[in-house]
């Protein structure tokens, strides 16, 4: 009983406080106008989209910055997870194999996703890594495909190197370069960053989920 | 209007040494996971030497040409982020690198050690065989391990772990491997990354993401051990510190929605007063407040992660506080805050106090000692509130001096602790009889570590009692602080009394190795140096934001 | 100018409830959608600043929604993994209360 009256307080109390602050702090307040100058700056670069530019440009130390947050997530994940043991498959009706035919629809999916984010004006690297995961955590469910990646080198190069390519042009575009003057290959190089980022991202997400998943699985196996 | 007009807006300044620092530890993180785990310590000392040599340079050119700032890649304010070094920035820096670089060494040698002693003590671990076994069968749906009780739709069936999880003793017994020790350092240098990113920015956003980074590597750190209660430590932390995190950026993209920049220097220009600012305010007080105060009891983590949450994490968000306050909040709002800032520094120095001396059991007294420490970092706010008088630049000093001194004493203190429970395989005082015979390093350590949580290095204390009787403030903050300096020494001398007597009643467990006995004295010797030179004030002048009379 | 202002409220509204769940319920899950909650409210505000007044809109707000969105992922991550092993480690799926029997 005292529980309940405990949370009702509570509740109020948050209502009346703090969403009455809120509330009160969103009102209208003389509003600050994007300036003039900072629209023909984005207008300038040669890259697609402002949010785009943005994103790899004008704050790419951001961007850098959120792909170190996956990486630190997915390094939690490995300490947390330390379990050698790989999960066996499990007969809940939540999981079922997936038909046969969806692979070569999944693979048809990924590779006009693919093209059709090379083509178009915005390319949200972001949101396409994200679809690149999904995709491949579909691929789990396929019943001929191996079950679970293993951390050997190829996976933990292909992780780290994202970053790398990212802090190498980083390093690059901060402590040498000032790109007031618009670069002809810079359009390239930005697509460059994007494709890796965006590959870091799908990996990413996609071993997070991975059960049993485990840096020094291999050396256990050989320890049995 | 807010005191950005004081501030020195900085010289144009080669950011090399800057993206280094930063940039190192990343570099370093990365090449870990590519080449293999057990490269780890050795990119970390690679990384640190650079480090190291980058801050040096950083230092020399803040101390030559005053406060440095950079936009990145050449893309100014609105738009972009600046990096900003000043003195109070490269005194930090230097304390998170210094700090960071000896608990470092001394975790190579810890976990070797703690290693070689679970070998000794552990079972043997079951077979394969007995592990299949002992899986649950999922028949209908329904599991038929006892375990799984309250949800059968549970899709996966995972193996039990190969230990009970019953509540344990403080010997926490579980069977680590030296290999999951070494994904220690690529965490490590991930989280160094974050806090050196976070002290160089001058972009509030950028600053958010530096404090995820660092929330984000500390949890994991927290759970190297494996156990439940290690486990329930590192979620409790993880939510507690997501949502501060979040309170904290609601703030910011109040003032954003408000104001419509992150840039610190231009936020400085253009805020003003109102209902926006002030529920922002107290959304990033709130939010950066329990960041730097919740430090869960840490027994259940190793000791280097321990020393270096208590010391380095906690003044991350402190630093992000300080910056704010006095760059960037108006004047008009701060002195209403400071008092109850203050307030709540009072009372974690007495209730941690008084809760330490009641102890025990020695990570436990060490702990509240430590909450208590905290005390007196916000302790600084409403000594240093009036912006333009001298007494608030001695006050600002003093505090953040305390700040820098306060990180090498508790990682000592958190160091030398271990080591004793190490050695003696129990923490209880009352078992501490005679150590001072078998250990003599390490007592002498604990000492000088207890001084320095006494007295919080003598300049330090001195510049902010200075600062309270001049302010008329003497009556509770003078009171508070030697009340606290009492109760410290209070609890420090219950562990030293018994630590100096005849009779010995322990049985030596495994003999530490010498490197691990002489870092935390080094540690605390830096502090009770600290305490007593005055030449790193000089640097922490440069950029200083108040104006002062003479110099 | 109106739909503005719904949006900010509905976003603070949400902030608000989200934050009572993760203070009241003890389900760690449940704790984890809260403060997606709570992450998605300021995404929502950061949208509805973004679109303060329409023609050119304010790209900001969009770039900082997407590196938040990548923040949020991560932690979420982390946490539902951490929620997941201590069920595998305890049977239970909210936090060791002994933590605080001091």
């Amino acid at each position: 009983m005292s529980s309940s009256i405990l949370k009702i307080t509570l509740l109020v109390l948050l209502l009346s406080v703090l969403e009455l602050g809120l509330v009160v702090a969103i009102m209208p307040t003389p509003i600050i106008h994007v300036p003039e100058w900072v629209q023909s700056q984005l207008s300038n670069m040669g890259v697609r989209s402002h949010v785009t530019a943005l994103l790899l440009n004008y704050r790419g130390y951001d961007t850098l910055l959120a792909m170190v947050i996956l990486l630190v997530a997915q390094l939690g994940v490995w300490i947390v997870y330390r379990t050698t043991n790989p999960s066996p498959k499990s007969n809940s009706p939540l999981v079922q194999p997936l038909p046969r035919w969806m692979l070569p629809l999944l693979i048809l999916t990924l590779t006009f996703v693919l093209w059709a984010s090379i083509n178009t004006p915005d390319s949200g690297f972001i949101q396409l890594g994200a679809v690149l995961a999904s995709l491949g955590a579909l691929v789990k469910f396929i019943p001929f495909l191996p079950p679970k990646p293993i951390a050997r080198f190829p996976l933990r190069l292909l992780l780290g190197s994202g970053l790398l390519i990212f802090f190498g042009i980083a390093v690059m575009f901060e402590t040498i370069y000032f790109p007031q003057y618009p670069l002809e290959w810079m359009v390239e190089l930005m697509l460059v960053i994007a494709i890796s980022l965006m590959i870091v991202i799908g990996l990413i997400m996609l071993l997070i989920g991975t059960p049993g998943l485990s840096w020094h699985h291999s050396k256990s196996a050989k320890k049995r | 209007m807010s005191h950005s007009l004081l501030t020195t807006l900085g010289v144009m300044g080669n950011p090399l040494w800057a993206t280094l620092v930063i940039m190192l530890p990343l570099l370093a993180a990365a090449l870990i996971v590519i080449v293999g785990h057990r490269s780890g310590p050795w990119f970390a000392l690679a990384a640190t030497v650079g480090v190291l040599v980058s801050l040096f340079k950083l230092a020399e050119s803040v101390w030559i040409n005053g406060p440095q700032e950079y936009p990145i890649g050449g893309w100014n304010a609105p738009l972009g982020i600046q990096w900003y070094a000043d003195g109070l920035t490269v005194l930090m820096l230097l304390m998170m690198a210094i700090v960071g670089s000896l608990v470092t060494g001394y975790a190579v040698k810890s976990f070797r050690y703690s290693e070689s002693i679970r070998f000794k003590t552990q079972k043997p671990p079951a077979t394969p065989e007995t592990t299949v076994k002992l899986l649950p069968r999922y028949e209908n749906g329904v599991s038929h391990s006892t375990e799984r009780l309250k949800y059968p739709l549970v899709s996966v069936a995972d193996p039990p772990s190969t230990l009970p999880a019953l509540v344990e003793e403080s010997m926490d017994n579980r069977a680590s491997s030296k290999s999951d020790y070494l994904l220690f350092w690529p965490l490590w240098l991930l989280l160094w990354s974050g806090l050196n990113g976070l002290l160089l920015s001058a972009d509030l956003l950028n600053g958010y993401i530096c404090l995820e980074i660092v929330t984000l590597a500390t949890v994991p750190l927290l759970i190297l051990k494996g156990g439940a209660m290690a486990l329930g430590t590192g979620m409790r932390y993880l939510l507690i510190a997501w949502t501060a995190s979040l309170f904290y950026l609601l703030g910011l993209v109040l003032l954003y929605r408000a104001f419509g920049t992150f840039d610190i220097q231009l936020l400085a220009l253009e805020i003003g007063s109102g209902p926006t600012t002030w529920m922002a305010i107290l959304l990033i007080i709130v939010g950066l407040l329990i960041k730097t105060s919740f430090f869960p009891f840490l027994f259940r983590a190793p000791a280097p992660v321990t020393a270096l949450v208590a010391a380095l994490v906690i003044k991350a968000p402190f630093y992000l506080l300080l910056r704010l306050w006095f760059e960037v909040f108006p004047t008009t709002v701060l002195p209403y805050i400071s008092n109850i800032l203050g307030a709540l520094g009072a009372l974690a120095i007495v209730w941690g106090g008084w809760q330490a001396v009641q102890q025990q059991r020695l990570t436990l007294l060490i702990a509240y000692g430590a909450v208590a420490q905290v005390g007196y970092l916000l302790l600084l706010f409403p000594l240093a509130s009036g912006i333009t008088d001298l007494w608030s630049l001695t006050a600002w000093q003093g505090g953040v001096y305390f700040a820098i001194g306060h990180a090498f004493a508790i990682a000592a203190m958190f160091l030398v602790a271990d080591n004793i429970v190490q050695l003696l395989g129990t923490d209880h005082l009352d078992k501490l009889h005679g150590f001072g015979r078998i250990d003599p390093i390490s007592l002498v350590t604990f000492a000088l570590a207890g001084v320095s949580m006494m007295g919080g290095g003598l300049v330090a204390s001195g510049l902010l009692l200075k600062a309270a009787w001049i302010s008329h403030q003497w009556w509770w903050i003078g009171g508070i602080v030697t009340g606290g300096g009492l109760l410290a020494a209070a609890y420090v001398f219950k562990v030293l009394k018994p630590a100096f007597e005849k009779t010995i009643s322990y049985q030596l467990a495994e003999p530490l190795p010498l490197s691990m006995k002489w870092i935390p004295l080094l540690l605390a010797i830096a502090a009770i140096v600290l305490g007593l030179v005055t030449t790193p004030l000089t640097l922490l002048e440069i950029g200083a934001p108040f104006e002062y009379e003479g110099q | 100018m109106i739909s503005n202002l719904i949006f900010s409220m509905a976003a603070m509204g949400l902030f608000t409830i989200g934050l009572y769940i993760v203070l009241i319920e003890a389900h760690l899950l449940r704790k984890i959608m809260a403060l997606n909650i709570m992450g998605s409210s300021i995404f929502l505000l950061l949208i509805a600043i973004a679109a303060r007044h329409s023609p050119p809109i304010d790209p900001l707000p969009h770039a900082i929604v997407l590196i938040g969105l990548v923040i949020m992922v991560s932690f979420t991550a982390l946490a539902l993994r951490l929620a997941r092993r201590i069920d595998q480690e305890t049977g239970q799926t909210c936090l060791p209360k002994d933590d605080w029997s001091i």
